[in-house]
């Protein structure tokens, strides 16, 4: 926790814990009451909530972990020539999956929690689609965040985040239409997938630390 | 002269793709300032490299401190301080994000000594200063404050006086030598540098470097006796050649580096002979190996 508090600076944390969250509670709030749009139902502000949290997330990680994986990203130098920087390292970024992974559970249960306040009829065949949505959204984050650490030019890693949400959102359409999988299997086929780009996000810049150690370029 | 030494390599070779550093031996004075003299694309940086841990894939051998610890054990990590010649920091972290990941990174470390030397050096470093807002200089003044600040008995210092302005360097120096002298003997510093003359003062051993290889080795006064410089007419620049290292020659005369053994055969040459600066000694070794050519050279 302390590396993580060090390596990023406080007003990062006062937005991606405190401020961010409740931004996207309040817009829950707003699209389920009304204020925001017509009245939505629960899932539907969990949808493009989903979509927004992706492309905000890629931002943030653009700003803390920008080109962390690419050849060029000669900062982890200051963690190799400690004993204890690669297990710093690896601390920040697992914990940086842990407040993403915290992020969207609670957005998700704040949102229910604001249908359920706002006496919406929340049947359990609206939470596991929503439970869905919420997957497939962290997922193609997950996605994004990995492939986009190779760079940290800001505007393609930006680009890189609308391509993606835009390409999930088709094939998450052409899933639900053409491919009749039971709800339960892509959920669980969702969730390994999750479970795996999240791994990749922490071993991949790891990877990149250990191989620059022997690196065949000068530099 | 019979000195212990800090570092001592063996057949050190590091290949890349067109370069290869080969270092048949390597030693480092205990309890002095070595500097790592070379041209640009002469190895300095990997061989800094390679002792600091940055680069791992090299054969040969390397032992630290009294040749008790293998250059890849980590607990020799924090005993060593180094700086890159470029900011080894975030650039969006703040002084005091340098401050506290240094102090995770290293136990000896500490933030009250890092504050003092901040302000010794004139860092700018107002509450929420960023690494990126600060010149060249000035981050590599936050990069030599932060290892002053820790507990260390080596000090790998890549080209700290490069972006610096004269009085700094003076100020460097004056620190080298207060970190020296507070270790009594236990501390040592090898820095790379391109600033012999500004250096020379705090230079006591030298390692010149060429094309990967150590071509030169010794305490400064050792070399200022081994070398002499001549100068004398340009038509007797031919019966000279022969003993001149790094000569150069104009329609006004040469210049050149001889060894001292060699004066006697000089007799009967009009040439004046002086001792050498440490610049001297440096430039001429390094143009008897450079690839460069000077003007009037055939």
């Amino acid at each position: 926790m302390r590396a993580y508090k060090a390596y990023t600076p406080n007003w990062y944390h006062v937005l991606v814990w405190v401020l961010y969250p409740l931004a996207a509670v309040l817009c829950c709030y707003l699209m389920q009451a009304g204020i925001l749009g017509r009245a939505y139902t629960f899932y539907i502000p969990e949808a493009i909530l989903g979509v927004a949290l992706c492309v905000v997330e890629v931002f943030f990680d653009a700003f803390s972990f920008g080109g962390i994986c690419s050849k060029e990203y000669t900062f982890r130098e200051y963690f190799k020539i400690s004993k204890r920087g690669a297990g710093l390292f690896k601390q920040i970024l697992t914990l940086d999956i842990i407040r993403r992974i915290l992020l969207f559970i609670s957005v998700f249960l704040a949102n229910l929690a604001i249908g359920l306040a706002l006496g919406q009829e929340i049947g359990w065949g609206d939470l596991a689609e929503t439970c869905g949505y919420l997957l497939w959204n962290y997922l193609l984050c997950s996605i994004v965040i990995f492939i986009t650490r190779y760079t940290n030019q800001l505007i393609l890693c930006m680009c890189g985040a609308y391509f993606c949400m835009v390409f999930g959102a088709l094939l998450q359409t052409v899933i639900v239409v053409w491919i009749p999988v039971p709800a339960i299997v892509l959920i669980l086929v969702q969730l390994a997938a999750a479970i795996i780009f999240g791994i990749l996000t922490v071993r991949a810049p790891m990877k990149k630390m250990e191989g620059s150690f022997y690196d065949t370029q000068r530099s | 002269m019979t000195t212990e030494n800090v570092v001592i390599g063996k057949n050190l070779v590091k290949k890349y793709k067109g370069f290869e550093l080969n270092v048949e031996d390597l030693q480092i004075p205990k309890g002095f300032a070595t500097a790592l003299i070379g041209e640009n694309g002469a190895g300095k940086t990997t061989l800094l490299n390679l002792m600091s841990g940055i680069r791992k894939d090299f054969t040969g051998e390397m032992k630290f401190f009294d040749e008790q610890l293998d250059c890849f054990d980590d607990s020799i990590r924090e005993r060593i301080g180094y700086t890159a010649p470029t900011n080894l920091f975030l650039p969006q972290w703040t002084i005091k994000q340098v401050e506290e990941m240094t102090e995770l990174l290293f136990e000896g470390f500490h933030a009250d000594r890092f504050q003092e030397l901040i302000k010794e050096l004139g860092i700018p470093a107002e509450a929420g200063k960023k690494v990126k807002e600060l010149s060249d200089g000035n981050k590599m003044k936050l990069m030599i404050a932060n290892v002053l600040a820790r507990d260390t008995e080596l000090l790998i210092l890549d080209e700290p006086a490069s972006p610096m302005d004269p009085l700094m360097r003076d100020k460097l120096c004056e620190m080298f030598r207060e970190y020296l002298a507070e270790g009594e003997g236990k501390r040592s510093i090898f820095f790379s540098t391109h600033n012999v003359a500004d250096m020379e003062n705090v230079t006591d051993y030298v390692l010149l470097m060429e094309k990967g290889k150590i071509v030169e080795t010794g305490f400064v006064e050792q070399l200022k006796e081994k070398y002499i410089l001549i100068k004398g007419e340009t038509e007797d620049y031919d019966k000279v050649k022969e003993y001149i290292i790094g000569g150069s020659k104009s329609k006004y005369g040469f210049e050149g580096l001889c060894l001292s053994e060699d004066l006697d055969k000089l007799a009967g040459v009009n040439v004046a002979a002086e001792t050498p600066t440490l610049t001297q000694i440096c430039v001429k070794i390094m143009k008897e190996y450079s690839s460069l050519q000077s003007k009037g050279e055939q």
